[in-house]
């Protein structure tokens, strides 16, 4: 499948149905965002797909794929939204404080190295109101934690071992802040016979893109292939926990990114979650499973749904016997990323995230599960409730 | 109502306001009237093309000439009405080249500049051309926002004390011996009738002379030619592209703000009304000017539109083309015997000006006054330069001024302050002309959401005051008239969704349940 | 991935379609590219509003629909009669207990003003729209909003006869302010204690108020009982621009219940190719750039919609159906297929699949040609939803039987 298929004049296709401006989180709490329609298919015919915004409210795009999912002509809108941001951002240059908010692999190394002076430093008042008046890094928003031993070290320690092999791409933040979910995935992974092996790894990218640092999502993009196409060409699949950086990897290094190889890796790429449902179609899921008397709620993270594989966590884990699992009706947590820690976009964030903290009142759960990091801490942040990844409660479901 | 003036013009498109400005700034009353909007006929229906001349400069050089001088003129005194493009003649494979060499020389000839560019280079500056073709001569064409033109001509005309009167029909004129006495004419919007009384009656009704010749009891011999125009989604153009032929059909692409123009056609008409662009007319001029731009055969089509050229027959010339597009001026004390009546026909959107001079030369003339024009030299009011299309989208912009602005037309950007504004300042009786006003609903979707807006708007400022369903049914049915022609792919699914809007959610039919049955309705409205 | 079921298609019908496999204990998947026409148009349920059942005379529409029926035997209710078209509605009601409840008012159609100033008929009319049937008996106060664009109403104040109060919300920092964002408002006890106090203070002798269809997405009985209890009169919503706020009350409701039951949702996805064996369905494909993923079902319903939702393509000389290149029925060239009036009933909207009285898809003699392709919704040949006003009754009555079809076949 080649670029071709891709709409060459997207405001050709665009039937002015305004469908995306329904769904679209943002311009439903603030109208400083014209919306999808006009961002997108609308400001085409008035610049040439690529051309610089010629404002910065281009920004208030969340990078959700919402629009995308709902557009009935197949308009790629947020990816003409987000060329039109990135050479806005290109032109203009981008803050100290961008640079800060896409590179978590660096502050992790840092982080987890020093984890208890991290944390508190981070988490600390003065700190927080000097990130905000110096970086317009919102105070309003709490720092994860950084943890140590990270995964990768926790891994090294590991044995693994099993009858065949799967890559596991884990993502910064499973490494540095929640080493739970890194463990608890290969823990899973294990239980159903494979040895899981980990293939040379950087960031994923996707926070360059989420501060329009287009150059800087492809550096990290180039990292990475070489090594993991090394590992499905030996005939290994590759699986990510994260969804946010498995769709980077699986769709958007294709698109825009353009990388030699991405749609070969695409292809052998898979959500955990969707692994394990084909070890079920096929009959080889570990189904031996003791019985779990919670009350949870599952929220789909924008980035599953644009992945196209439905929601598979939900299919499995209502396999697992006393849990009760409801479907968390909203479409977006609001944290988009490193969007929501931006000072002039935490009130924007935490307007959308409203909705969501409606619909889990509604529901009133024990915990809330996600696939997603961002979707995690800003449901923390807006419920207080105990947010973990499924894999976590599959892995405490095993026997 | 009795009216006396010195000059009564028949017709409001660009020739008759011409001339209505013209002798206006030489001190001479006159009064107007136009049985539609201004620009009714071909002054609102034509290309847009602010002709360099080049086109003409190997069959017609006399008219090229004219052409670059009143180029030269229209950017002096119009900037504010032109975007200044350039332009270029594409050769491709199948064109003779010696045609083009010859295109060059008599370009030069006649005084109008060209510059030679390779491929690479007319490639560069122009990616959408078509990849085969083997050289492009720049000239200095334009595009002309034509509607704005005439109005802006019009608005000064006005200014300066003449009297212009829409919406109102010639009913019959007066003769008496070897004069015209007096015109009758009717408002037919308000009923109101007029009784002129001019010293000179000059016939500026382009298609319609016969019409108007009529009531006088006279005729000449018009050779109509309808000249058919596609509308593309998006601007694929930045230059005027055209095709280094012998002028022929599908020869040219005109950009105008957001939006490409294919044309054009020639068809003989014997109708100046009711006439539409008919389906061979559309594949021809996909299938010829997409040799200049290929990316045509897959663009989207938004409309297509027709105008009438009120071209003279010439005695013994075959083939509408051949016609001189160079304009007549007829005294018809020298040929029928009636002393003060001219009509002034034939021409180019571009030459209007020169049109109205020369007819308002006449004019004085048979006055016994001398005095000279000098529309050549006063610029319009409101003469600033004009706003590339990609500032529009500074209208996005969020504001947290008290100035609120609202968005009417999403597809092209229009406020509902500018339509408040033209609504009041150009005291508009009849609703549908504020769409040639604005670039409201001139978009992708066409009016499809804003013209719902546009009736809202007129509800609340008291414009229309009672069940308005007929009024938005004249709009959807003038659009359909543009639509119609170009429904496949994108612009039949948009079409679709406009159906399920007026059709369906409003449930316009020809028949609808009215509202206003006896006993409807309830309680006073305050 | 194997289903049992996989419906091509998320509009209405596919909905129904896949509500109906999984409520019989199937394994459904569902792929639609966009939400159709729910988004825009479906503020109420049409079953059949041609002019002599348009109402207001109280005549069930049960008795003259099997009439028409009778009438119009290639028809899709044709396949189905009247009897199985109640059944599916309930089915659909099913989904809508109280209090937000879809309702013929005395078994027929009424007329429900429209955001035009016009009347349409209708038959299921959602509870917060119902009180409309009676605005020509009753004194009204319309309610606009200053910078909402897509409803105006002093425009419907003049075609109704009545009163009409524009709003300017004066804590809004904006010019403009779109329906989503309207109903999200009216979620909020602030801002409807806000309205409710502006709106009582302008009332004058009016026994009913009508808003634009804004009235909240998620509860709009609760966003309807306030705003009645601070303004002291019943209220009710008319429907305007798209998109449609009561259609996508009606989207999330089939979202939420086929992922509650297990339904792969994918949403955003459309179907690119279609493999077919010997008049079998094999597989169908998905396109997600750079993915191609396959998926195998037992059974297929094809609810692709019509030229909006990509199901039927047009290019300068043909139309053809866009997964399987199913036949159509017959259709002239270009020039013939829509009338010389935008009002006229355009000869290319009967266009589409024709199918034997099962829904199997047909060639020109008639005979089925996939044995495991079942079509539903606005796709099919042989309707003119515009004209009828049948659009949703089209949907739910040929998603609900074209599954059941589909099903009984496993």
């Amino acid at each position: 499948m080649n670029q071709k298929s891709w709409p060459k004049s997207n405001s050709d296709h665009c039937i002015r149905c305004a469908t995306c401006m329904s769904i679209c989180p943002v311009s439903r709490v603030t109208p400083l965002f014209p919306g999808p329609k006009q961002a997108g298919p609308g400001a085409e015919r008035f610049r040439k797909a690529g051309d610089s915004s010629e404002n910065e409210w281009i920004d208030l795009c969340m990078g959700c794929h919402l629009c995308d999912l709902v557009c009935p002509s197949n308009v790629p809108i947020s990816e003409l939204t987000l060329l039109a941001k990135v050479t806005y951002f290109h032109k203009k240059g981008r803050s100290l404080r961008d640079w800060l908010l896409s590179h978590p692999s660096q502050f992790g190394w840092l982080g987890s190295s020093f984890p208890s002076i991290t944390n508190s430093l981070l988490n600390h008042p003065l700190v927080k109101c000097m990130l905000d008046l110096l970086f317009k890094i919102d105070r309003g928003r709490p720092f994860p934690k950084y943890q140590s031993p990270t995964f990768r070290q926790w891994f090294k320690t590991h044995s693994s071992r099993g009858e065949k092999k799967v890559a596991y791409f884990y993502g910064c933040y499973t490494n540095t802040n929640e080493v739970e979910v890194g463990r608890a995935t290969v823990k899973v992974l294990e239980a159903n016979g494979f040895e899981v092996i980990l293939p040379p790894q950087n960031c994923c990218g996707l926070p360059m893109l989420g501060t329009n640092d287009l150059k800087g999502a492809r550096k990290m993009a180039l990292k990475n292939i070489p090594s993991l196409l090394q590992t499905i060409r030996s005939g290994v699949d590759i699986i990510f926990s994260s969804t946010s950086c498995g769709h980077m990897i699986k769709h958007e290094y294709s698109h825009p990114l353009n990388i030699l190889g991405a749609e070969e890796i695409a292809n052998h790429t898979f959500d955990l979650f969707e692994f394990l449902r084909n070890l079920k179609e096929s009959g080889n899921l570990n189904i031996q499973f003791k019985k779990l008397k919670i009350k949870a709620a599952y929220f789909a993270p924008c980035h599953l749904r644009s992945l196209g594989i439905g929601f598979p966590a939900l299919e499995i884990l209502r396999l697992i016997p006393g849990l009760r699992i409801d479907n968390i009706e909203a479409d977006c947590c609001g944290l988009g990323g490193t969007f929501g820690f931006k000072k002039e976009k935490y009130a924007i964030s935490q307007e959308i995230g409203k909705d969501l903290k409606e619909a889990i009142d509604r529901l009133n759960p024990e915990m809330v599960l996600t696939d997603c990091e961002g979707c995690r801490m800003q449901i923390r942040h807006l419920t207080g409730l105990k947010v973990l990844h499924p894999v976590q409660v599959l892995g405490d479901a095993l026997l | 109502m009795k009216l006396k003036t010195e000059v009564l013009i028949v017709g409001g498109g660009a020739t008759g306001v011409g001339i209505a400005r013209d002798l206006s700034l030489r001190g001479i009353p006159c009064i107007l009237i136009e049985k539609g909007d201004l620009a009714s006929g071909a002054s609102g229906r034509n290309h847009g093309l602010l002709h360099s001349g080049a086109r003409y400069a190997v069959t017609d050089p006399q008219g090229a000439i004219e052409c670059i001088s009143e180029n030269r003129i229209l950017r002096r005194i119009a900037p504010h009405c032109i975007e200044e493009t350039g332009g270029l003649f594409v050769s491709l494979p199948e064109d003779d080249l010696c045609f083009r060499d010859q295109f060059l020389q008599s370009c030069e000839a006649v005084g109008i500049p060209t510059r030679l560019l390779s491929r690479d280079q007319a490639l560069s500056i122009e990616p959408e051309l078509n990849p085969e073709l083997l050289s492009a001569i720049e000239v200095p064409d334009g595009a002309v926002h034509s509607f704005k033109l005439v109005m802006e001509n019009a608005m000064d005309a006005e200014k300066m004390g003449a009297n212009l009167l829409l919406h109102t029909e010639l009913t019959s004129l007066l003769l008496n011996k070897n004069k015209v006495n007096g015109a009758k004419a009717k408002n037919l919007i308000s009923g109101e009738e007029y009784l002129i009384e001019p010293s000179f009656l000059v016939n500026a009704t382009g298609a319609w002379a016969n019409q108007f010749l009529r009531l006088a009891g006279l005729k000449i011999e018009m050779a109509l030619s309808k000249g058919s125009l596609l509308i593309t989604n998006q601007r694929l153009n930045q230059r005027v592209i055209n095709r280094c032929r012998p002028p022929s059909d599908g020869d040219i692409i005109v950009p105008n703000e957001t939006v490409s123009i294919l044309g054009t056609t020639s068809v003989r008409s014997d109708e100046a009304e009711n006439f539409e662009t008919t389906p061979q007319e559309v594949s021809l001029l996909i299938n010829e000017t997409s040799r200049l731009i290929p990316s045509v055969q897959e663009v989207r089509l938004i409309r297509a539109y027709a105008g009438i050229r009120p071209l003279l027959q010439s005695a013994g010339v075959n083939g509408d083309r051949a016609i001189s597009r160079g304009f007549t001026l007829i005294d018809h004390e020298a040929r029928d015997g009636v002393k003060n009546l001219i009509s002034i026909t034939g021409g180019k959107l571009i030459t209007y000006r020169l049109m109205a001079e020369k007819t308002s030369d006449l004019i004085c003339e048979k006055m016994g006054v001398r005095i000279p024009c000098s529309t050549h030299l006063t610029p319009l009011s409101g003469a600033t330069q004009a706003s590339d299309v990609k500032t529009q989208l500074k209208k996005l912009n969020p504001t947290l001024s008290k100035e609120k602005k609202e968005i009417l037309c999403d597809c092209e950007l229009v406020e509902r302050g500018e339509v408040e504004r033209i609504l009041i300042d150009c005291k508009l009786k009849e609703p549908l002309d504020i769409l040639r006003r604005t670039r409201l609903a001139k978009g992708t979707c066409q009016g499809g959401f804003c013209l719902y807006r546009l009736l809202g708007v007129l509800h609340e400022r008291g414009m229309v005051q009672k069940d308005s369903s007929n009024l938005l049914k004249g709009f959807l049915e003038e659009r359909w008239k543009g639509i119609r022609p170009i429904l496949w792919g994108d612009a039949l699914k948009e079409e679709e969704l406009i159906e399920g809007i007026y059709k369906g959610i409003f449930n316009l039919t020809p028949t609808h349940p009215s509202p206003l049955e006896e006993g409807q309705g309830g309680g006073a409205r305050h | 991935m194997h289903y049992d079921l996989i419906v091509i298609g998320m509009g209405l019908s596919g909905l129904m379609a896949a509500k109906t496999a999984t409520e019989a204990g199937r394994k459904v998947l569902i792929i639609g590219k966009g939400i159709g026409g729910l988004a825009l148009f479906s503020n109420s349920i049409d079953v059949l509003g041609i002019p002599s059942l348009a109402g207001p005379e109280t005549k069930s529409l049960k008795d003259d629909l099997s009439q028409w029926i009778l009438d119009h035997p290639n028809h899709p209710y044709g396949k189905i009669g009247a009897e199985k078209i109640e059944e599916a509605l309930s089915s659909f009601n099913a989904l809508f207990p109280p209090p937000y409840t879809f309702q013929a008012k005395n078994g027929s159609n009424s007329l429900l003003p429209t955001g035009a100033g016009t009347f349409r008929p209708t038959y299921l009319i959602p509870s917060t729209m119902m009180k409309g049937t009676t605005i020509k008996n009753k004194k009204i106060l319309l309610i606009g909003f200053k910078g909402y664009k897509d409803f105006y109403a002093q425009q419907l104040a003049d075609s109704f006869l009545c009163r009409a109060v524009t709003l300017s919300l004066s804590g809004m920092s904006q010019a403009e302010i779109n329906s989503t964002t309207l109903a999200r408002w009216m979620e909020q006890p602030t801002f409807r204690e806000w309205i409710g106090t502006e709106i009582k203070k302008q009332i004058l002798n009016e026994e009913l108020v009508g808003f634009p269809a804004v009235l909240g997405l998620k509860d709009p009985m609760g966003v309807r009982k306030d705003l009645e209890k601070r303004i002291g009169l019943p209220v009710f919503e008319i429907p305007a621009l798209p998109p449609s706020i009561p259609g996508m009350r009606i989207f999330r409701r089939f979202k939420e219940r086929l992922i509650q039951r297990g339904v792969t949702f994918l949403l955003g996805h459309s179907v690119s190719k279609a493999y077919v064996n010997r008049e079998r369905c094999e597989r169908i494909e998905v396109l997600n750039p750079p993915l191609l993923t396959s998926y195998t079902a037992d059974c297929y319903i094809l609810a692709s919609g019509r030229f909006m939702g990509g199901g039927l393509k047009a290019d300068r000389e043909k139309i053809s159906e866009s997964i399987f290149n199913l036949p159509l029925s017959q259709y002239e060239v270009r020039e013939k297929w829509f009338g010389d009036s935008f009002f006229d009933d355009h000869p290319v909207h009967g266009v589409g699949i024709s199918t034997d009285s099962t829904f199997h898809p047909i060639d020109e003699s008639g005979r089925p040609i996939l044995e495991n392709v079942w079509v539903a919704g606005t796709i099919l040949a042989h309707h003119h939803f515009i004209q009828e006003k049948s659009r949703e009754g089209i949907e739910i009555a040929t998603g609900y039987w074209a599954a059941k079809q589909g099903i009984d076949s496993l």
